[in-house]
């Protein structure tokens, strides 16, 4: 057997046939640059700042509220964004490791007229140090980075290649990774938090023959191969879109976040959400204390209060949290949300406030509660069975703390007359008999 | 005291006595001691002394020697000889002048690396200076991971997370290769046959990425016994080494017998079960008052051990436990309670499986007891190692069961005692393991054109550029595909699918699975798959995607399945006339195709029907031992009692094959032919199960004459008449006397 049948049969080599690549042409539309390293393939593309990507205005991005820029980043202000590098790359493969290539790297800056978008393609990997250089060269003169998933994806497989070719990384600059703000915010409104179902979902574009992701490599190796170079074209609009679509996501972000906090509940308890995911829990509380109000009755305004709830619990204040309960109680009408309150009021009156009466007394309203709401009661059996057990719990507790007193004076009067007995202590009733005679 | 009486008791014992095949009583030893080299940082040796460590051993001062004098070494160690010391040491000296130091520590296993690692921290400790040790692994958590990749200057791995994990991640690990100094290789005897052969390449990997990032560890390599350290350390990694093997930790007296049970049935050559006997003795030993360890080859019988001996051994109801099992499987709380109460004296018996012979933490015990030879002298003088004090005499003893090998050891006992003889074989060029690695080491860094990575490496990358896996840019080769190619290659086999076997039913379940060589011999349609002592039918067999499906059944017969086996030689590496007969090594290639199965009444052994196989052909490239016999070798025998004898022969030299080699019989399988085709003449063929070889045909041909001399040694010496399974095999009524003919073939080639 030859060695190709040899590995093809012990399923070490496929059995297709490849073939030989001439050297892969630059891309038509690209210009070459030069630098210590040697040849880099490049081209820009301007688009004006009125630019309307799906429907927003991108040049939005570039002029956004303190409030948006104090929740994507601590210390972050517009010339930040302003002068930000929104960075996306297309790689040989997803699995990561050293040998996935970032063949393609866009990057778009607002300039004073425009938006840019930069692009390097990798025209053969003998070049990947002058890429990587002039990409440095492009973002050592920016002021932030934005990404979508970057944090996880772009970056660490920037700074493989990097590592890989003995350079050192860019400047390290405040990074902005768009998909926290998207899962925070639109994580339950989206089928998923794609950037593709954020452009679908929030921008209003729709792309037209937009490449499914999983081609990109093979057009990619078509080209680094054989020198198919039109296959390459839709890879280069598709990079484009996802860097204008980074842009545009600020925008609209703006548009959410940014002034007022949100409209409806439902964007409050979003807003709240990121907030607190920010560690900025005052602004927090008073997001969910909005949510509550806008919706006394509904799941999310029930979401606020017992969010809202915990971040006071945090504080160790069981008294205001025993009002917030009561708050709720007294104002939702909703037979679930009222349930849900004693429930909580019976929880913190017995192991925080350490208050059996007061603990059993909620307890016995919210099992009143089922009684009269049979169908509510039928969907909760657990929270039934739950009540019913703390409800024996507590009365075993007040039982033995009344009848306690009891027993131990009873015991103590045995040990007692075995002793030292006492005559006139005959029958004790209090536990005064244990205190020591002076 | 307590180890003579169990002695005493059982060489008087009329029911034992007279079954041992062998008593030896081993001197006691001195321990030889040498003063700590003066290269090494005086705190080390302070550190030590706090443990009560005053000197070292000599062969510890020896390999610390050679390692600060940057030499890669390998050292051969009984157990409990303190071997941790001779890479512990150098490793922390380097680090305590230089704190940016690092060392990477290899593991065969999980808990081995744990239990290593647990002593390193220790040492820490005793230093105390911060020097940070980490064990890096697949129960890692992925925050910890970080930290071991930015600060771990000690890291404690094994191969498998080096192959997937760290190497096609090397930029992330690039302060571990920046500043790696020392490469720990523990239990190398281990890396041998399959899974050395992909460590050997997963090495010559490592090599090119310290390359990348110019540094160049020393390799400091700790082994059992073997015949070959030097040889298998310079496979594996690829560098000269020096050998340290004399050892200068002392030795209690102690006394190592052989216990072989008596045959019960003299016409199949059945003897009392190896497990019950050992059953009996170590219940003897227990109740004499010896700490005793018993070591059983698979988990079930260490279950039947702990079964029995708690039987005969009964406690209170209630009271804690005097016998416990230790395998794997067991939590490692579990296994470091159970280690606790050994040394406290609490627990008076354990049963452990061969895995574990290593991994436990216990010092030594009074009694050992080995239930079957374990396959290999590395192993079994670490399990006899197991008794032993320092302070006083211990007690070891082999229960032999009726396989050749073990047959073979019962009346050669200076085999055991005398020479280490076996070898620990790799087969590092073997095209298929390393065709796999030079993918993953083509996707770690691009290949330069003429880079070596083995033999015809340039071939190689020509072959993947053009099956589209890499791309050729002037003089350098650059993976250029969507994949990740460690990710498809498992370091423990060679075979790359095995058949899963998945019981059917309202939520499948999978029970198991088999190589992908005796599938068609086990999981055939129709046939009756035996698992955990139970019976399951394969309804269907999915080759396609290697499926068996299957439903329990209690059946009173099980299926035969019949092979035929077509070996044609491709290409002869190497031969020499002995006169009586040619022997020969090579590639070759092998089909198999499975034909028709037999159902075979349980008790009666009668055939009780017979169906169809319907499985394609499998096709195998691999390498093959062979010996064919002069004319002269067979004169005056019959076709029919050349073919028996050339049966017989080969069932006796694969069986003693494992002597030698170190390898398990079942990677050997055999072919006899007749009337060869290539050889023209009776011809008898042993090759190996692991496609494309792992180097054992070459050993066996190296070894022809001491294995065919042992194969008549333990023909000649078995009692039975007429063949049996201790010998060469059992022989049917209807076929001629397959003992004599295979007797006489050997006396005539041994001449």
């Amino acid at each position: 057997m030859q060695l190709r049948e040899r590995l093809a049969h012990a399923g070490v080599l496929p059995r297709s046939e490849g073939s030989q690549a001439p050297r892969a042409p630059v891309p038509p539309g690209f210009s070459r640059g030069e630098n210590r390293f040697g040849e880099v393939y490049y081209r820009d593309r301007y688009l004006p700042l009125d630019h309307r990507h799906g429907e927003v205005d991108i040049g939005a991005a570039a002029e956004l509220d303190t409030q948006l820029l104090e929740r994507l980043g601590e210390g972050l202000t517009a010339a930040h964004i302003r002068g930000a590098a929104f960075l996306d790359i297309e790689t040989t493969g997803l699995s990561g490791g050293t040998g996935t290539y970032a063949f393609l790297i866009g990057v778009g800056t607002f300039e004073s007229l425009a938006f840019r978008v930069r692009q390097f393609v990798l025209g053969d990997p003998r070049g990947e140090a002058a890429m990587l250089c002039a990409l440095s060269e492009t973002i050592d003169r920016c002021a932030a980075l934005v990404t979508f998933n970057g944090k996880t994806f772009d970056l660490p497989q920037l700074s493989t290649r990097y590592a890989l070719n003995r350079l050192a990384p860019p400047a390290d600059l405040p990074h902005i990774d768009l998909l926290h703000p998207a899962r925070r915010l639109f994580g339950r409104r989206l089928q998923s938090c794609r950037l593709s179902e954020i452009e679908r979902g929030l921008l209003g574009l729709r792309r037209q023959d937009d490449l499914p992701s999983w081609m990109i490599p093979g057009l990619y190796f078509a080209y680094v191969r054989g020198g198919h170079v039109d296959g390459l074209n839709p890879v280069f609009q598709h990079n484009l879109l996802d860097v204008v679509s980074l842009a545009a996501f600020v925008a609209y972000l703006n548009g959410v976040a940014g002034r007022a906090p949100g409209e409806d509940a439902h964007g409050a308890l979003a807003l709240a959400r990121w907030d607190e995911s920010r560690g900025r829990y005052a602004e927090a509380m008073r997001l969910y204390e909005e949510a509550w109000d806008r919706d006394p009755d509904g799941d999310v305004g029930g979401e606020a209060v017992s969010r809202l709830a915990r971040l006071v619990r945090w504080s160790g204040d069981w008294r205001r949290c025993e009002a917030l309960w009561t708050e709720e109680e007294k104002r939702t009408g909703s037979v679930r949300r009222a349930l849900r309150a004693r429930v909580e009021l019976a929880k913190l009156a017995e192991h925080r406030l350490r208050d059996v009466g007061k603990a059993l007394e909620y307890t016995r309203e919210a099992i009143e509660l089922l009684a009269v709401n049979p169908q509510v009661a039928r969907t909760l059996p657990e929270t039934s069975a739950a009540l019913a057990h703390r409800l024996r719990r507590l009365e075993r507790r007040i039982f033995a703390r009344l009848s306690g007193q009891h027993r131990r004076t009873g015991r103590a009067a045995v040990t007692g007359s075995l002793s030292s007995p006492r005559p006139g202590d005959s029958i004790p009733s209090t536990g005064r008999v244990l205190e020591p005679t002076p | 005291m307590t180890t003579a009486r169990a002695l005493d008791s059982l060489q008087t014992d009329p029911d034992f006595a007279a079954d041992f095949s062998h008593w030896r009583r081993l001197q006691p030893r001195s321990p030889v001691f040498a003063p700590f080299p003066l290269a090494l940082d005086a705190r080390l040796p302070e550190a030590l002394r706090r443990t009560g460590i005053s000197q070292l051993y000599s062969h510890q001062a020896e390999a610390v020697a050679h390692v600060l004098d940057g030499r890669n070494v390998v050292v051969l160690t009984p157990t409990a000889s303190g071997k941790t010391l001779c890479y512990n040491l150098p490793v922390l000296n380097a680090i305590l002048s230089d704190s940016e130091a690092r060392a990477l520590y290899l593991f065969p296993t999980k808990a081995l690396a744990q239990d290593q690692y647990d002593e390193l921290q220790e040492l820490i400790t005793q230093l105390d200076v911060p020097i940070k040790a980490f064990t890096y692994d697949g129960d890692t958590p992925g925050d910890a991971r970080r930290a071991v990749r930015a600060a771990g200057n000690i890291v404690v791995s094994n191969p498998d997370m080096l192959h997937t994990g760290i190497l096609p991640h090397h930029t992330k690990w690039m302060k571990l290769f920046e500043n790696l100094r020392f490469v720990v290789i523990d239990e190398l005897h281990q890396y041998r046959g399959v899974f050395g052969s992909h460590v050997a390449n997963l090495l010559r990997r490592l090599h090119r990425v310290c390359r990348f990032y110019g540094s160049d560890p020393v390799f400091i390599c700790c082994s059992a016994t073997i015949g070959n350290p030097r040889e298998l350390a310079e496979n594996l990694i690829g560098r000269p080494v020096e050998v340290v093997d004399r050892s200068g930790a002392p030795q209690g007296e102690k006394q190592v017998a052989i216990y072989n049970p008596p045959v019960v049935n003299r016409h199949l050559g059945i003897r009392r079960s190896a497990l019950k006997a050992a059953e009996a003795l170590a219940a003897r030993l227990v109740r004499s008052g010896a700490q005793t360890i018993a070591f059983a080859p698979s988990r079930i019988a260490v279950e039947l051990l702990v079964r029995g001996l708690r039987e005969r051994i009964k406690v209170k109801p209630g009271s804690p436990a005097l016998i416990e099992g230790y395998r794997g499987g067991y939590l490692p709380s579990e296994r470091r309670a159970i280690e606790a109460a050994l040394r406290a004296g609490a627990i008076r018996g354990v049963v452990a499986t061969n895995a574990l012979e290593l991994g436990i933490d216990i010092g030594g015990l009074e009694a050992a007891v080995l239930v079957g030879y374990p396959g290999t002298l590395a192993s079994a003088w670490q399990q006899i190692g197991r008794a032993g004090r320092r302070d006083g005499p211990s007690l070891a003893v082999l229960v032999t069961n009726s396989s050749p090998l073990n047959q073979y050891i019962a009346r050669h006992p200076k085999y055991l005692f005398e020479a280490s003889v076996e070898s620990a074989l790799i087969n590092s060029d073997n095209l298929t393991i390393r065709a796999s690695h030079m993918k993953a080491a083509a996707f770690e860094l691009p290949f330069e054109a003429n880079e070596e990575f083995g033999p015809d490496s340039e071939e190689l990358l020509a072959l993947f550029e053009e099956e589209g896996i890499l791309l050729r840019n002037g003089d350098r080769y650059y993976w250029m595909a969507d994949s990740y190619p460690a990710e498809g290659v498992s370091l423990r086999s060679a075979a790359m699918d095995n058949v899963v076997i998945i019981e059917d039913g309202a939520r499948p379940r999978v029970i198991g699975e088999v190589d992908r060589p005796s599938a068609p011999l086990l999981v055939h349609e129709e046939a009756i798959y035996m698992h955990g002592g139970l019976q399951y039918h394969v309804d269907r067999l999915d080759w396609h995607e290697k499926k068996a499906y299957v439903h329990k059944v209690e059946v009173d017969y099980y299926t035969d399945a019949n092979l035929a086996v077509d070996l044609k030689v491709l290409e002869v590496a190497e031969e020499l006339d002995e006169g009586s007969c040619l022997k020969a090594h090579g590639d070759v290639a092998v089909s198999y195709l499975a034909t028709v199965f037999k159902k075979i009444k349980l008790d009666s052994h009668e055939n009780v029907g017979w169906g169809k196989i319907h499985i394609p052909q499998e096709d195998m490239h691999t390498t093959s031992y062979w010996l064919a016999l002069d004319p002269g070798a067979a004169e005056a025998m019959s076709q029919p009692a050349i073919e028996a004898g050339l049966w017989g022969m080969a069932h006796l030299l694969s069986g003693v094959a494992p002597l030698f080699l170190m390898c398990d019989p079942k990677d050997l399988q055999l072919v006899a032919q007749v009337r060869s085709p290539f050889t023209e003449r009776p011809t008898l063929f042993i090759y190996e199960t692991r496609p494309g070889g792992v180097g054992l045909a070459e050993g066996l041909f190296n070894v022809h004459d001491r294995l065919l001399l042992a194969a008549l040694d333990l023909a000649a010496e078995c009692p039975c008449s007429s063949g049996c399974p201790s010998c060469v095999g059992p022989s049917a009524d209807d076929t001629p006397h397959m003992k004599a003919a295979a007797l006489t073939l050997l006396r005539r080639l041994v001449r």
